[in-house]
């Protein structure tokens, strides 16, 4: 199957590369990139006009803006995908691990120099040959059983708590979440990194949750002006990931028969992970030393 | 403890009568159905409002049109404009509904069915000298019990109450504002959502220290105000009430810290509580009473 891919849609994967810096990596060619902010330029994939009604809230959204972006190219030009995949412009998922030194900040993911990455050796990593799903490794937010930080908690710590409130209280009005889903999806303690935004998903369930988190994503921006400084600033992108892990969370729970908490949690988290997780990597230059990631 | 009020005339504040600095306030929106103390001044709203009575429209004109969603809420806010401008010298605020009241001792027996902490009572029995007596505050607080929404066999939350009584995205676009006004901190908000033990009326039924009182209830009006105009909810019926129901928890949840940051301990195990003497909950704890001559607490009845 791997040696098919050739093309966008070939073995029906569609494939992108969300950026809004200048790609410096060589992307094989059945990578489609996505320009958004800066990055956007006359004859390329552009957020401004594959989605220009998400253009001005890209600051808002990140990278998030392009995953809106790239649905509707999918919808219109390959109709027949049944699988999509997404990366960004210094993340992507690969089957196996490359270089096998984790971030010091960010134990869940994998720093790989640009060195190691000729391309095709980034071709072949990026290949998820037949898994239908290939995404983040989980991560728990606490390592001790009797503790639960959860996905508010956590988000309070490290953001700003009225955000994830609103986004939830907007997921409820638009039926993306259930009310007695609010609870559990507050207390979650498992995340897998980028949601829907970052690995390969069956292109049914992936249209569905980006849909859904676009949904609700319209609905914050309409209703709050909200802008905020610095890493703060992709305030809607930070709750979409949520939005999507809880998503994904229940589907691949579903995929090994445990209920949308996880059963025994543990024992499912092993068992979907070892089905379809892949390696988070982040690629840094070979210059600059690399102290941890920084998100933004 | 609690100073003597200096005496002013009944046109400022006609809680003269209360003994000591206590501003009592009774919100109705119909008659009453007891004879309430000298020292408790009725706040009418809707159709209760009066000539020269303490009116919704005269005190809070801005919260006339929101009556029919705030219900009681909406004399509060009058009944703080009405001490902070009336009663500058009040030391401790009181707050009492045409039917529901605090008292520091037991008046009846038959618990409400549907909600045990609180008493019912005849309205018979509730003369004037009865609740003269029983509605005076021994202390600084006169609370109604707290309850813990966990039991044994459960644990719930502010949170997990709320979703399952009424809709759950108006409790988080509330909370959300609360944060957004600085009524709540970032870590609060989590502890608010979390929080498992209610005080029924929140700070809306009992008395108060007044200056906890004048600004916890400023705070929560700021964060209401933001609410209504942000969010229109005449079309949803019952619901259409979810920031007076929004605001009691909040109310709750900052009596509740005002309260724990007190001296005193107690041991919580699940619904199990043990408390040492000065506890705040072995001091001012009263009884909250309905008056009626049903069998059973109806909500808006």
């Amino acid at each position: 199957m791997s040696t098919e891919l050739q093309a966008p849609g070939d073995s029906g994967l569609v494939y992108a590369c969300l950026t809004h810096v200048p790609l410096t990596l060589a992307f094989p060619s059945w990578i489609v990139p996505v320009y958004l902010g800066q990055a956007q330029h006359d004859g390329a994939l552009n957020l401004r006009d594959l989605a220009p009604d998400w253009a001005p809230h890209h600051p808002q959204l990140g990278s998030t803006a392009g995953a809106f972006a790239f649905a509707r190219l999918v919808r219109e030009r390959y109709p027949n995908a049944s699988r999509i995949g997404v990366c960004q412009y210094r993340k992507f998922v690969s089957r196996d691990r490359i270089s096998g030194v984790r971030d010091p900040r960010y134990r869940v993911m994998d720093v790989v120099s640009r060195s190691m990455l000729d391309p095709a050796r980034l071709d072949t990593a990026l290949r998820p040959d037949a898994a239908e799903f290939l995404v983040t490794a989980p991560r728990r937010f606490t390592r001790v059983f009797w503790h639960r930080r959860g996905y508010l908690k956590e988000y309070a710590r490290d953001h700003c708590v009225e955000d994830l409130l609103r986004f939830a209280a907007a997921a409820v009005e638009r039926g993306v979440l259930a009310r007695d889903e609010v609870p559990k999806f507050f207390r979650e303690d498992v995340i897998i990194p980028g949601g829907v935004e970052l690995g390969v998903y069956p292109a049914a369930f992936w249209f569905e949750s980006i849909d859904a988190v676009e949904l609700v994503a319209r609905a914050c921006v309409d209703r709050y002006g909200t802008v905020r400084d610095g890493s703060q600033a992709r305030l809607w992108s930070f709750c979409a990931e949520r939005l999507g892990s809880w998503l994904l969370l229940k589907r691949l729970r579903r995929e090994v028969h445990a209920g949308a908490s996880g059963g025994v949690e543990w024992w499912s988290r092993l068992r979907w992970a070892a089905r379809y997780a892949g390696q988070l990597n982040l690629v840094v230059d070979d210059d600059r030393p690399h102290a941890g990631y920084v998100a933004g | 403890m609690i100073g003597r009020m200096r005496a002013m005339s009944p046109v400022e504040c006609t809680a003269i009568a209360a003994p000591r600095g206590l501003a009592y306030g009774c919100v109705t929106h119909v008659p009453l159905l007891v004879d309430y103390p000298a020292f408790v001044e009725s706040i009418r709203l809707g159709e209760a409002q009066t000539e020269g009575g303490l009116n919704l429209r005269d005190l809070a004109p801005e919260w006339e049109p929101h009556h029919p969603l705030l219900g009681g809420l909406a004399g509060t806010f009058a009944w703080k404009r009405h001490v902070v401008e009336r009663c500058p010298e009040a030391t401790h605020v009181g707050l009492c509904q045409y039917r529901k009241f605090v008292s520091h001792r037991r008046l009846g027996w038959r618990s409400a069915k549907s909600y045990s902490s609180m008493d019912l009572v005849s309205p018979s029995v509730l003369t004037r000298s009865v609740l003269d007596e029983a509605m005076r505050p021994p202390s600084d607080w006169l609370l109604s019990p707290a309850f813990d929404l966990s039991s044994w066999r459960k644990s719930s939350d502010y949170l997990t109450q709320y979703g399952r009584a009424h809709q759950i995205e108006d409790l988080l676009r509330f909370t959300a504002e609360a944060v957004e006004q600085e009524v709540l901190d970032k870590a609060e908000a989590v502890a608010f959502l979390a929080e498992d033990m209610l005080l029924p009326g929140g700070i809306e039924l009992g008395v108060f220290p007044a200056p906890f009182w004048i600004a916890n209830v400023t705070a929560l009006e700021s964060v209401v105000r933001v609410c209504v105009r942000r969010f229109p909810l005449s079309h949803r019926g019952y619901d259409a009430r979810a920031w007076a129901f929004c605001s009691e928890r909040l109310g709750s949840y900052l009596v509740l810290r005002q309260l724990r940051s007190l001296s005193g301990f107690e041991w919580r195990v699940r619904a199990w509580r043990a408390a040492t003497p000065k506890h705040w909950s072995r001091r001012f704890v009263g009884r909250l009473n309905l008056i009626t001559s049903a069998d059973d607490y109806v909500i808006g009845a």
